[in-house]
């Protein structure tokens, strides 16, 4: 009889005051955090009179409700009769063009994330890898660029478009983006880990510098390049003031935060149904994209560089 | 013979001179080894010779055609990096295949998707190449694998593949063993000489371990602080060096030391006792050289110390001898039997044979005995 062995077999739940008040506190910081999702989620899902007298739980009583603007129009009650997730869903997609938004939103985060990664790689590569005079200043301009707020030189930028003519155009929403000082950085910081050896073989092997760049260098940082993507994509996608400050007429060119205001203020209230389900559908394909990125993601972040 | 040949290579890195007017010929066919300290430029003069670093001054030759502006991959030399090298993302018969696929295919049969569909033939014959190689180094199992995938040994052989199937006019090695552990260095050392004895061609192969230097090469060039200092077979550099760096440097156990002086008849003495030999020039004080194995007992002899310190390595038996006045121990190499009844902690008295002594002057250059001396077969680049 050995109470070791009888010790460890069987687990022990022991009180902990440390580990105790170490979830507490982790708990209420994520609650913090989900509590603005719990409610986009459960207001996408209820009537606008469960949302106005706060009732209805989570899920809302899912009872249908009459759509007044429906009977407005003279339409009988009882064909105005709808259910409230179908009410807010066709809603998002019939009084705004949601999906056009959408099809901007990939456009536009699309192409600057493509040009971004055309410009920052090579740049990378050349501040990482090549000798040449200047390197230090110029690696310390791009950090540099890294301090400087993106509001600040709103207004400079703006006004260079106006003068072009390109504001309430895609180029309007692409081109200030196109060069990423962050994503120099960071894909320098991972070019500094690949061994020179490597690129003297594929310059051995008879590469030219651009082969080296695409097909040694960027095949070796995916993990670097799907954590840039993120923050890129993300930053982008979400991104509500420059659309704002640079689209002004056309909805056409709107992008999907953009869209988020057509719910807003109308003479019958705020619709918040419909709003946050459209915000719902803005944030999913960011959601999804992550979860399925999540573990190289991470990769990329601590930046494990290889052996 | 036309081969490789560098000519007055300088190159300095911001104010340090890395390399001073380096002049070597390698001949067609031999094994090269470069050897010296850590630091002293061997792997940049590899990286000159193969075109990833530009002298400052000097000219690289191939063949009798200066190639000193030549891009690296059209000189047709190989390289094989410590660290391997390989490329990460791609298997094993992709990493052999590259440097093939860049030299025998036009850009338009490297376009992704159609290039294939064009180049059918050549690719083929590419991955036949490919094969071959990869079965003579028995690697032909590990084609489809990744790099990461493989042990440090299989790696090795992988880069040495790469290496090969462009069947260079020369292989570049730069200290391609010093990742293995030492069982497996020393397999590898026999397997390159007989892969060099097989393929003919011309290697120059950089090292800092004086034992592989001595162990594989036809000939071996010394370096010291961007210098040769001494070029030759390895045979001759070891018996013979020219300089102190050169002696201490080659050998192990390192070669002892021991203050002598050159007595104004030009008789030379080691710690007070005569050698019996006169050598002409100034008179003063000079270093004698003495290897190891070249010690014997002899109750007579001239160096007499006590034993401080016993190796039995099996087949040999090293003694540290400490002498009063020296700081560091004469090292003594003898066989088993020769070592029986010599005791830890013992005074025991060694002669020398007078043959083998190496005398170095004051300013380290080694002070030869005309006739006494067999005249070596020097290599003066
Ligand atoms: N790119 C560089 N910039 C500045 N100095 C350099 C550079 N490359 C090499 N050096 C210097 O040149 C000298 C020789 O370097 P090298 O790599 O040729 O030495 P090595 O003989 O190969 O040494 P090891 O046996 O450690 O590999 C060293 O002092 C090194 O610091
Ligand atoms: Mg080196």
């Amino acid at each position: 009889m050995t109470d070791t062995t009888a010790s460890s077999s069987s687990p022990v739940f022991r009180f902990s005051a440390a580990e105790t008040t170490k979830h507490v506190v982790l708990i209420a910081g994520a609650v913090i955090v989900l509590l603005p999702f719990y409610v986009m989620i459960s207001f996408a899902m209820k009537s606008p009179a469960e949302i106005m007298q706060q009732t209805g739980g989570f899920f809302g009583s899912q009872a249908p409700f009459v759509d007044h603007y429906c009977s407005k129009l003279g339409n009988p009650e009882s064909a105005c009769m709808v259910n409230p997730i179908a009410y807010n869903f066709t809603q998002a997609f019939t009084k705004a063009p949601l999906l056009r938004y959408l099809l901007n939103g990939v456009i536009v985060t699309g192409s600057i994330f493509v040009i971004q990664v055309a410009v920052a790689v090579p740049a990378a590569y050349a501040l990482a890898k090549l000798r040449f005079w200047g390197r230090e200043a110029v690696f310390g301009l791009v950090l540099f660029g890294l301090l400087i707020p993106v509001h600040a030189i709103a207004l400079p930028i703006y006004v260079m478009l106006a003068k072009l003519g390109l504001t309430n155009s895609y180029a309007a929403l692409i081109i200030p983006w196109t060069i990423s000082v962050f994503g120099i950085f960071l894909m320098r910081q991972f070019f500094m880990t690949v061994p020179d050896d490597l690129i003297d073989a594929a310059r051995m092997d008879g590469m030219s510098e651009f082969s080296i760049i695409w097909k040694v260098m960027l095949p070796t940082a995916i993990p670097a390049l799907l954590a840039f993507a993120i923050f890129s994509v993300v930053a982008h996608w979400n991104d509500y003031f420059w659309p704002r400050i640079v689209i002004t007429g056309t909805r056409d060119l709107f992008t999907p935060p953009l869209g988020l205001r057509e719910f807003k203020g109308d003479i019958d209230g705020n619709n918040y149904g419909p709003m946050m389900a459209s915000a719902l559908v803005i944030v999913t394909p960011l959601i999804v994209a992550f979860l399925i990125a999540q573990r190289r993601f991470i990769e990329g972040i601590t930046l494990s560089g290889m052996k | 013979m036309a081969g490789i040949e560098l000519r007055q290579i300088s190159k300095e890195f911001g104010n340090t001179q890395v390399l001073r007017e380096i002049e070597i010929d390698i001949r067609r066919g031999e094994f090269l080894t470069l050897v010296g300290p850590s630091g002293c430029g061997k792997s940049t003069l590899l990286r000159i010779l193969a075109g990833l670093e530009q002298p400052d001054r000097g000219s690289v030759h191939i063949d009798g055609r200066e190639v000193t502006g030549v891009a690296p991959a059209e000189r047709n030399l190989a390289m094989v990096f410590q660290s391997y090298a390989l490329y990460p993302h791609l298997s094993v018969a992709q990493n052999m295949m590259t440097p093939l696929v860049l030299r025998d295919l036009s850009a338009r049969e490297r376009w992704p998707l159609l290039g294939p569909l064009i180049s059918r033939a050549k690719r083929r014959d590419i991955a036949g190449q490919v094969r071959e190689v990869a079965e003579t180094l028995q690697i032909d199992h590990l084609l489809p694998r990744k790099p990461g995938q493989l042990s440090g040994g299989q790696r090795q052989r992988v880069a040495l593949g790469r290496a090969m199937v462009r069947q260079p006019l020369a292989f570049l090695m730069d200290e391609p063993l010093s990742n293995l552990d030492a069982a497996l260095r020393v397999h590898m050392r026999a397997e390159l000489s007989q892969l060099h004895r097989r393929l003919g061609t011309t290697f120059v192969y950089v090292t800092h371990d004086q034992t592989e230097a001595l162990t594989m090469s036809d000939r071996m060039a010394v370096m010291m602080e961007g210098k040769i200092l001494q070029i030759g077979p390895p045979d001759d550099i070891y018996r013979d060096p020219d300089t102190l760096e050169v002696a201490r440097f080659v050998g192990s156990p390192r070669i002892n030391l021991l203050p002598g002086e050159i007595a104004s008849g030009g008789a030379v003495t080691v710690l007070d006792h005569a050698l019996g030999f006169a050598l002409p020039g100034p008179a003063g004080p000079v270093q004698i050289g003495l290897r190891p194995e070249h010690l014997r007992p002899d109750p007579g002899g001239s160096i007499e110390g006590c034993i401080v310190h016993l190796e039995n390595l099996g087949a040999e038996v090293h003694l540290h001898l400490a002498i009063e006045g020296q700081e560091e121990p004469v090292i003594v190499r003898l066989a088993p039997e020769q070592a029986q009844g010599l005791m830890l902690g013992t005074r025991h008295a060694f002669s020398v044979d007078p043959g083998r002594v190496l005398i170095f002057g004051a300013d380290g250059m080694r002070l030869r005995r005309g006739a006494a001396q067999p005249v070596p077969a020097r290599e003066l680049a």
